[in-house]
């Protein structure tokens, strides 16, 4: 999970993640974030998402979760 | 000596590649396909019509020099002669400037754009092989004329591609011909990921989605005598994308 956040950090351009937050919680999030970690989520974990799916998650953990499921 | 004219492919485990390794294989095309993993394009291999005809090759693209020596050798030893290549590797993805690194730029550069250089100079020269080569297809993109957020990278490789086509055509006349074909979307494993965002198909293309057999026939013309009075050309295959 760590190095999911790492790279969930660096899109979103903070130090840390806050895993009880939402990603819309978060000013970097737009529609590039989304594409981007939606490509990262491809290449790196072999996982397709809607991006409409990114945004519903109640929290970072949850979609942590599932990604690493 | 084996005496069979063989068309080589980069990237022809992609879906793309494939596709263009099957239409040609079909259209009577001797391949030499080539990737990177050895599995994968065996596999390739043995789905194409006559798998018996066809060669394979495994190359790191990202080592340009190393792939350049080693197709080299390959022709030497094996004394077999290239009369077509389509050039199909490449990396897509998306990613913001602010992500962007001089290593993940330079592999994108030596994977799709200057391997096409060190392979080309292969494949012409007369010291290596017989300097039969008659035909050259670059899969760019409409990307390489349209701008696109997190596509930064990817444009530059794909219009570098444009520029080297040209120059090319012009130093390889009137013996090999030289053209680049230029996509628009097409649904495949590689760019799946974009379509999960909408549910239809996105109105732009005025004829709607285009299938990986658009492109593949495209080359198969392209590499034909059909074509033989086309050189240095950008084909834009894209459902009328880049017109509306």
């Amino acid at each position: 999970m760590k190095e999911l956040l790492g790279q969930l950090a660096e899109i979103l351009e903070v130090e840390d993640i806050d895993i009880t937050k939402k990603f819309t919680d978060y000013d970097e999030f737009d529609s590039l974030a989304a594409l981007t970690i939606l490509a990262m989520l491809d290449s790196d974990y072999n996982k397709t998402m809607k991006t409409s799916t990114i945004r519903e998650y109640e929290s970072i953990e949850a979609f942590c979760k599932d990604v690493l499921a | 000596m084996n005496t069979t004219g063989y068309t080589f492919i980069t990237g022809a485990t992609s879906d793309i590649g494939r596709q263009i390794c099957l239409t040609l294989a079909t259209a009577g095309h001797c391949l030499l396909l080539t990737d990177i993993s050895e599995e994968v394009l065996l596999e390739t291999k043995a789905k194409l019509p006559y798998p018996e005809r066809h060669l394979t090759l495994t190359l790191d693209l990202s080592e340009v020099e190393q792939a350049e020596q080693k197709l080299s050798q390959y022709i030497i030893e094996n004394n077999i002669q290239v009369v077509n290549v389509v050039f199909a590797a490449g990396i897509f993805t998306v990613k913001p400037l602010k992500l962007l690194n001089y290593a993940f730029v330079k592999k994108n550069f030596d994977i799709a754009l200057f391997s096409i250089i060190a392979l080309s100079k292969v494949l012409t020269s007369k010291k290596i092989h017989a300097d039969n080569l008659q035909g050259m297809v670059l899969i760019s993109s409409v990307s390489a004329i349209m701008g696109t957020k997190g596509y930064t990278t990817y444009s530059a490789v794909k219009a570098g591609m444009l520029g080297l086509m040209k120059s090319l055509a012009v130093e390889l006349a009137p013996k090999v011909r030289v053209n680049a074909i230029m996509p628009g979307g097409v649904r495949t494993k590689t760019t799946n990921f974009l379509y999960e965002l909408q549910e239809n198909s996105n109105p732009r293309y005025l004829l709607g989605d285009g299938k990986k057999e658009d492109i593949a026939n495209m080359v198969e013309f392209l590499l034909s005598d059909k074509s033989r009075w086309i050189t240095g050309q950008e084909f834009v295959v894209d459902g009328g994308l880049t017109i509306n």
